[in-house]
């Protein structure tokens, strides 16, 4: 059963909580079926169109798809252009952390109505707050509920929520310097990226990295460190699935070696090399196959009123187990690679926030650390990533015509909430079939017939939570964006 | 009549068909008795968010004056309730809002833009129907319901919601226009709605709307009144010039250099650029914080605000691609094609019709001779 009163807020794509016989889920609108909409459509404009599945992901997705078309059509990439869409890339994942620890998971924890109890300096803040006192008591900027910081945590989490608006609008600026505008980046071709790189972009670029110090440092994981003080019981609730994936760049030996997350699986207890098979169950989903074959995603139509059915989710499995994927598996799969883009003092911390072993950490807060973690480790990656620019070279390859690609391509990437995966199969560059699996379907999927659910309904299961209880909805809440889920991404 | 002014009256020119309803009804458009030099409450001449209206347009100092123009909106104690539908959408637009930090995360928060309703930014366990309407609301836009798949109930509400409108802004090229997630249809409906409930309605396009022009026409809407619409009901203030009119490859296209493949020097015409038959202000105002846009970093323009975005008439987003005789390898597009073939006609024509004209008119000498 599902109402009104469990709708969730802050969830792109609109969601509400509902119950079953066998616990909590996620309820939803119909598929927006983008991959049926891309059939017959040149594969220049699924780059364009697959980042309006989501805000957030929509850089990711725009990588998945270039990737699968030169996957394809077996093309090469200029090594300016690799390096820029890695900065790309990584530029949208910290604003996706940002934005979505700052302004969707924290209004968990601090309700709007504590700026009416700000008593800091800054002075936007103090008039804003006084704005507040004077609004009506029934309105929504006056809702408050019990929470346990101090006077001086409230001031400081506010004004790091305000100054953040900051960091945003450096990293959009930036974002548009290489892809036109954001979030709909114009740039990503195959061979590379359509922008000139020069010497007074590599400056403007430089520059915006300095700016983006001033407001990104470790003292960002402070912030979650308050957060946790505060409410310590998110250290071990929402605990999700104990198998974890990362795609990289993909599977193969040069994308190991080069990839700005290293790629694998943690699949019961042991570490495995990344291998892109996945297969998507229907059993539970409001899907079934088609009479004749449709185009667009090979076979399959809506069915609303499906028996067994409760969600509009797909359900992708690897090797039939359900994989979780996001900032925290990226941290561990890169950890236990020891690779160097991991950082041991964000693993110690992690542990010691909530008590238990990296792998056995997956819970709201070891989420949450690892997420705002990332976002310190990527921009330290962004230093290196100018450093390899050459402005001298080119930033696309014009060796070989795209759009005689054909056959099959699969391309990858790491989106801000996890592992991406496009397939496609092209006829002279014209898409035949499209496949796309996001990181919120793998997160967010529902059961399949041997019980297996994916990490988001685990997560929601594993305390005893009462919807009807609004502390407990507050809480649900709280491991919903935790794993920054976006159900527009899910059902795409 | 002096400079600023004429920007608005050049709008005017364009005969804007008239809004869905009666916008001077609900909105009180600007009046004699309220000259432009006259201070509101809130302390803000008319002719200064002229000015700014007019420099927003222009993009000039983008980011100072889209500031300014929210915070006179936010200012004006008149200022109607915003009620913002986003129901299964995607964060787009907000985050776009968000990275302006106009309105920032705080603002938005703490209610300066007296933000009535909005799924992206309400506090978990708020109860929205414990809110009541204290003034009139203006109906922000970025999903319509689909009018099959809700209850009598909710569709009278959304009904209701409609009548209280004092104007009704459809964001975002899909609610403007319906696309993959909203069926064309539904947008007649509810503009028929809107007209016998006779709510202004007016329409901001794009992918996603650019975050000046939502402020822009807020308080425009505000301070004078109801805008100046295209014939596709869209404010004249920042649609009213095609893309390649302020383009800086503009001379480009002059001299004819074309880029024939990405990452070329050059017009982008021949890469499927829409910028010729597509109305926004991207090329004069530019993109998060006006530093950079689509073309500028070598993306030919999609037409992402035009009705016939994504098809163009079968052309698509990037002009028809096929191997060895059009693409991305420098090949001739096929509207490339279209628009020569168009004007290579015209020249026929035009000089058949110089001959024809020659043929039958009085010989010149003779004209002189008389």
């Amino acid at each position: 059963m599902s109402n009104e009163k469990w709708r969730l807020y802050r969830v792109e794509g609109g969601a509400s909580l509902a119950s079953g016989p066998d616990g909590l889920y996620l309820e939803s609108g119909p598929s927006r079926f983008i991959e049926h909409s891309l059939a017959g459509r040149p594969q220049l404009e699924a780059i364009y169109l697959t980042q309006q599945i989501t805000a957030d992901g929509g850089v990711a997705h725009a990588l998945a798809a270039v990737k699968a078309w030169e996957d394809a059509g077996g093309l090469s990439v200029a090594e300016n252009g690799r390096v820029l869409r890695e900065l790309l890339h990584a530029l949208s994942i910290i604003h996706a952390h940002l934005r979505q620890y700052y302004y969707q998971a924290l209004p968990d924890y601090l309700p709007p109505g504590t700026l009416k109890e700000y008593s800091g300096f800054h002075p936007d803040l103090r008039r804003i707050s006084q704005e507040i006192s004077r609004k009506s008591t029934t309105h929504w900027t006056r809702f408050n509920f019990t929470h346990p910081f101090t006077e001086a945590e409230v001031n400081h989490l506010w004004e790091q929520s305000y100054r953040i608006e900051g960091a945003l609008v450096v990293l959009q600026r930036m974002m548009a310097a290489l892809g036109g505008k954001f979030p709909q980046i114009m740039s990503i071709v195959p061979g590379g990226v359509s922008v000139r790189l020069s010497e007074a972009l590599l400056l403007r670029l430089r520059d915006g990295q300095n700016e983006l110090r001033r407001f990104i440092s470790r003292e960002l994981i402070e912030d979650v460190n308050i957060v946790l003080k505060g409410y310590p019981h998110l250290g071990k609730m929402g605990k999700g699935l104990t198998n974890f994936m990362c795609v990289g760049e993909g599977e193969s030996d040069a994308a190991l070696e080069s990839s700005l997350f290293p790629s694998g699986f943690y699949l019961e207890g042991k570490l495995e090399r990344f291998t892109s098979a996945a297969t998507e169950s229907i059993e539970h989903s409001f899907y079934q196959l088609a009479q004749s074959p449709g185009h667009g995603r090979r076979g399959l139509q809506a069915a609303p009123g499906k028996e067994n059915a409760y969600s509009w989710i797909k359900a992708p499995r690897h090797a039939g187990h359900a994989m979780e994927s996001g900032p925290f598996s990226r941290l561990l799969i890169a950890y236990l690679s020891g690779s160097q883009i991991s950082d041991p003092t964000l693993v110690e911390s992690i542990q010691q926030k909530t008590a238990q072993a990296l792998n056995e950490a997956n819970t709201v807060g070891g989420r949450l650390l690892a997420a705002i973690g990332e976002v310190v480790g990527l921009l330290d990656h962004c230093e290196i990533l100018l450093d390899q620019l050459d402005p001298a070279q080119p930033a696309i390859l014009n060796e070989s015509d795209p759009l005689a690609s054909s056959g099959e391509g699969i391309g990858h990437a790491e989106g801000p909430a996890g592992t991406i995966r496009h397939v496609v199969t092209l006829d002279g560059g014209r898409i035949v079939n499209y496949d796309i699996i996001g990181p919120s379907t793998w997160n967010g999927s529902p059961r399949t017939p041997n019980g297996k659910t994916g990490g988001l309904e685990t997560a929601l299961n594993h305390t005893d939570l009462d919807p009807e209880n609004a502390e407990d909805r507050l809480d649900i809440s709280r491991i919903i964006h935790s794993f920054f889920f976006s159900m527009s991404d899910a059902i795409h | 009549m002096n400079r600023l002014d004429s920007v608005f009256v050049k709008a005017s020119r364009h005969a804007p068909k008239p809004p869905e309803g009666n916008p001077e009804e609900k909105t009180g458009a600007m009046s004699e008795e309220h000259p432009n030099h006259q201070s509101t409450p809130a302390g803000i001449t008319r002719r200064e968010v002229l000015r700014l209206l007019s420099a927003s347009a222009a993009g000039a100092a983008l980011h100072l004056t889209t500031v300014q123009l929210a915070k006179a909106v936010s200012s004006s104690p008149s200022r109607p309730h915003l009620h913002w539908f986003n129901d299964s959408g995607t964060d787009h637009t907000l985050l776009a809002l968000q990275g302006h930090s106009m309105p920032g995360y705080a603002d938005l928060v703490t209610n300066r833009w007296e933000m009535v309703a909005h799924r992206g930014i309400f506090p978990t366990g708020f109860r929205p129907e414990r809110y009541t309407f204290q003034s009139p609301i203006i109906l922000v836009l970025e999903t319509i319901p689909d009018p099959a798949a809700i209850t009598p109930g909710e569709r009278e509400a959304f009904e209701k919601l409609v009548s209280m409108g004092k104007t009704l802004i459809l964001v975002g090229t899909e609610a403007c226009y319906g696309g993959i997630s909203i069926p064309a249809k539904r947008i007649g409906w509810l503009k028929e709605m809107a007209k016998r409930l006779r709510t202004p309605l007016l329409k901001l396009p794009g992918v996603p709307v650019p975050p000046h022009h939502l402020v822009g026409v807020l308080a425009h809407l505000e301070y004078l009144g109801f805008p100046r619409l295209d014939a596709h009901l869209r404010p004249l203030l920042y649609y009213s010039q095609t893309i390649c009119e302020a383009c800086e490859h503009r001379r480009s296209l002059e001299a004819g250099m074309f880029a024939r493949d990405f990452g070329d020097e050059g017009c982008l015409l021949e890469l499927g650029c829409k910028g010729q038959t597509t109305y926004n202000s991207c090329s004069t105002t530019g993109w998060n914080g006006g530093n950079s846009w689509c073309v500028g970093a070598g993306g030919p323009c999609v037409g992402c605000s035009e009705p016939w975005y994504p098809a163009h008439g079968g052309l698509g987003l990037y002009g028809r691609q096929s191997p060895g005789v059009s693409g991305v390898r420098g090949k001739i597009w096929q509207n490339v094609e279209g628009i020569g073939l168009g004007l290579l006609g015209i020249s026929v024509a035009g000089t058949v019709l110089h001959l024809l004209r020659k043929a039958f008119a009085p010989d010149s000498e003779e004209l002189e001779d008389s």
